[in-house]
């Protein structure tokens, strides 16, 4: 963890607009946590478990980070629940960054949540400070990437095997592209080709081709 | 010549046949004593194989065998022994068990026809129960090296929960701001009664030593209901009674049966989901029945109570169940489980009432 301290996320005030969610099973752990973040000024909701955590995450794009906490019952001492947490987050393109704080064997989930497309990761214990510097990084490019978005830039985060060559690459490139226009015309092909430079029937092959329906995007 | 002029010899051969039968019994019993005796001699010296090969050659040399010797390299060290003397047969055996190493020359005179069999017979069995030995010692070494990983990474899992929760509240009782304050030390009033309760925890997951056995008569339905609220579970409770049993043991023995319906809740929300518990008195004894009676069979009912063995594969402990049998049993009960085929699991708890101890 790098020591220099991100550039303040503006007020508390201001911060109070910008919505966090914590996912810990042990509740005295997330009462800290959210004192923590509260006193920052965010605003704070909370899961305990894998399924009320995409339960919120599908109600509410406006997450802009989740602190992860990958063990999660019924499988507290693995890494399962957290992970498909995260697995969740990406497949349904939610803007939310990912700052994983978890106790599981250091090196292995650091590496298993980085794949599945975390944006940062703690192990614990870890200082306050390193939570919020991490919390507020991700916030930073949370903000950055909504401007993008704004300027009509898409960010697309690959995990590719340099082994499968370009086309692999090309392919998933093409499928989060896709899906990310059909979730912000939410599931217009008309709007969705004009956005992307195509015909309408290249979005209805890639439809075909990726096996995208509403619900995915 | 007339049959009845046979007789003589008939009676001779029938004769010679009986005691010929007669002798192998015996020789046949007197070897089968010999081989339990050896199974008796390796368990009274708790399967252990040096000495056991240091105290066999009493019950060889009744079965005739003239000499032993054995080298023998146990986890790396090279120990070797030798009695009787050198025969003119030689049964050697090489046996290799991972870290184990043991090679045996058993010396006999040469036997003919069914001596040679029952010499074999008794070598053979001696053979086996060393071979037994080796893997008894490998098996034991093995599971306890693997229990105590297994137990170090749960316990480390949760010790990094505690030590966060301890930075966290340090920090945050350091940086506090005056308008702060009330909130802080609700906090406090929550956390410090957690940490108390897990050190507590951990201790008994170390430890077989129970708390203090201080024995006042404690409701059986209350700790129930206060064990259900903690894991948010609701269920339906008929019935109530009065137990002596240290009160930490009993809250113990609700978390750890609970604790296994929440994983269930979990892992099938949908699921229909009835607790019901029910508490009757039978003779001296409270019996405490709890079931889902919506729930799914159980996959492993025999595995239920073996320590570190869990349904959630190398994600649980598998102590839970193991720990809470143990409690009950310290307190004078005993737990058990029913589970037949296609129906759900019930666990029913039998603890003495109070003042029958």
């Amino acid at each position: 963890m790098a020591d220099e301290s991100p550039e303040p996320n503006g007020s508390n005030s201001e911060n109070s607009a910008v919505e966090l969610l914590i996912v810990e099973d042990d509740p005295v752990l997330r009462l800290l946590i959210r004192n923590l973040l509260e006193g920052e000024g965010y605003s704070i909701t909370e899961a305990d478990n894998r399924l009320k955590a995409i339960e919120l995450l599908k109600s509410n794009q406006n997450f802009a980070a989740v602190l992860l906490d990958l063990g999660l019952p019924p499988v507290e001492h693995s890494t399962t629940e957290g992970l498909a947490v995260l697995q969740m987050i990406q497949d349904s393109l939610h803007p939310a960054k990912v700052v994983v704080l978890t106790g599981q064997d250091e090196e292995k989930s650091a590496l298993a949540a980085i794949r599945a497309g975390a944006f940062d990761f703690l192990s614990k214990p870890s200082k306050s400070e390193d939570i919020l510097n991490a919390v507020n990084r991700a916030l930073m490019f949370y903000q950055n990437e909504r401007a993008l978005a704004q300027e009509g830039l898409t960010l697309l985060q690959i995990n590719a095997k340099v082994g499968d060559g370009l086309k692999a690459v090309r392919e998933e490139a093409e499928e989060k592209l896709v899906k990310q226009v059909l979730k912000d015309t939410n599931f217009n092909i008309y709007q969705s080709a004009a956005k992307l430079g195509l015909k309408r029937e290249s979005i209805y092959y890639f439809l075909k081709k990726f096996g995208i329906r509403r619900d995915d995007s | 010549m007339t049959i009845a002029d046979l007789y003589p010899y008939l009676i001779l051969v029938g004769s010679s046949i009986i005691l010929a039968a007669v002798w192998l019994l015996a020789q046949a019993r007197m070897r089968a004593r010999i081989s339990n005796e050896l199974v008796s001699l390796n368990e009274s010296l708790a399967f252990d194989l040096p000495d056991f090969l240091r105290n066999c050659w009493e019950q060889l040399a009744k079965a005739g065998f003239q000499g032993i010797d054995w080298q023998l390299n146990w986890f790396g060290t090279e120990i070797s022994h030798s009695e009787g003397e050198r025969g003119e047969v030689i049964i050697e055996r090489e046996l290799v068990v991972q870290d184990i190493t043991l090679r045996v020359h058993l010396y006999d005179s040469k036997r003919r026809f069914e001596q040679r069999y029952f010499s074999a017979l008794v070598a053979e069995s001696f053979f086996l129960l060393l071979y037994t030995d080796m893997w008894m010692k490998l098996g034991t070494v093995q599971g306890a090296f693997t229990q105590a990983a297994k137990m170090s990474v749960f316990l480390q899992h949760d010790m990094k929960n505690v030590v966060q929760l301890i930075s966290l509240l340090a920090e945050q009782l350091e940086n506090s701001k005056a308008e702060e304050e009330a909130k802080l030390l609700d906090s406090v009033k929550v956390v410090i009664p957690t940490l108390q309760e897990r050190s507590e925890s951990f201790l008994r997951s170390l430890s077989q030593q129970h708390a203090a056995e201080e024995k006042r008569p404690i409701s059986v339905a209350s700790a129930i209901e206060r064990a259900a609220q903690i894991h948010n579970l609701e269920i339906e409770l008929a019935g109530d009674g009065l137990v002596a049993i240290n009160e930490q043991s009993l809250n113990s023995i609700c978390d750890n049966l609970f604790g296994n319906y929440v994983d269930e809740r979990v892992s099938y929300p949908n699921d229909p989901f009835q607790l019901q518990i029910s508490i009757n008195e039978t003779g001296n004894e409270l019996e405490i029945a709890i079931s889902d009676v919506c729930g799914r069979p159980c996959i492993n009912p025999e595995r239920l109570f073996e320590p570190f063995w869990s349904a959630k594969g190398s994600s649980g402990l598998g102590i839970g169940l193991y720990q809470a049998r143990q409690l009950v049993g310290a307190g004078g009960g005993t737990l058990t489980a029913s589970a037949e085929a296609d129906k759900p699991v019930k666990f029913v708890i039998k603890l003495p009432k109070f003042g029958e101890m």
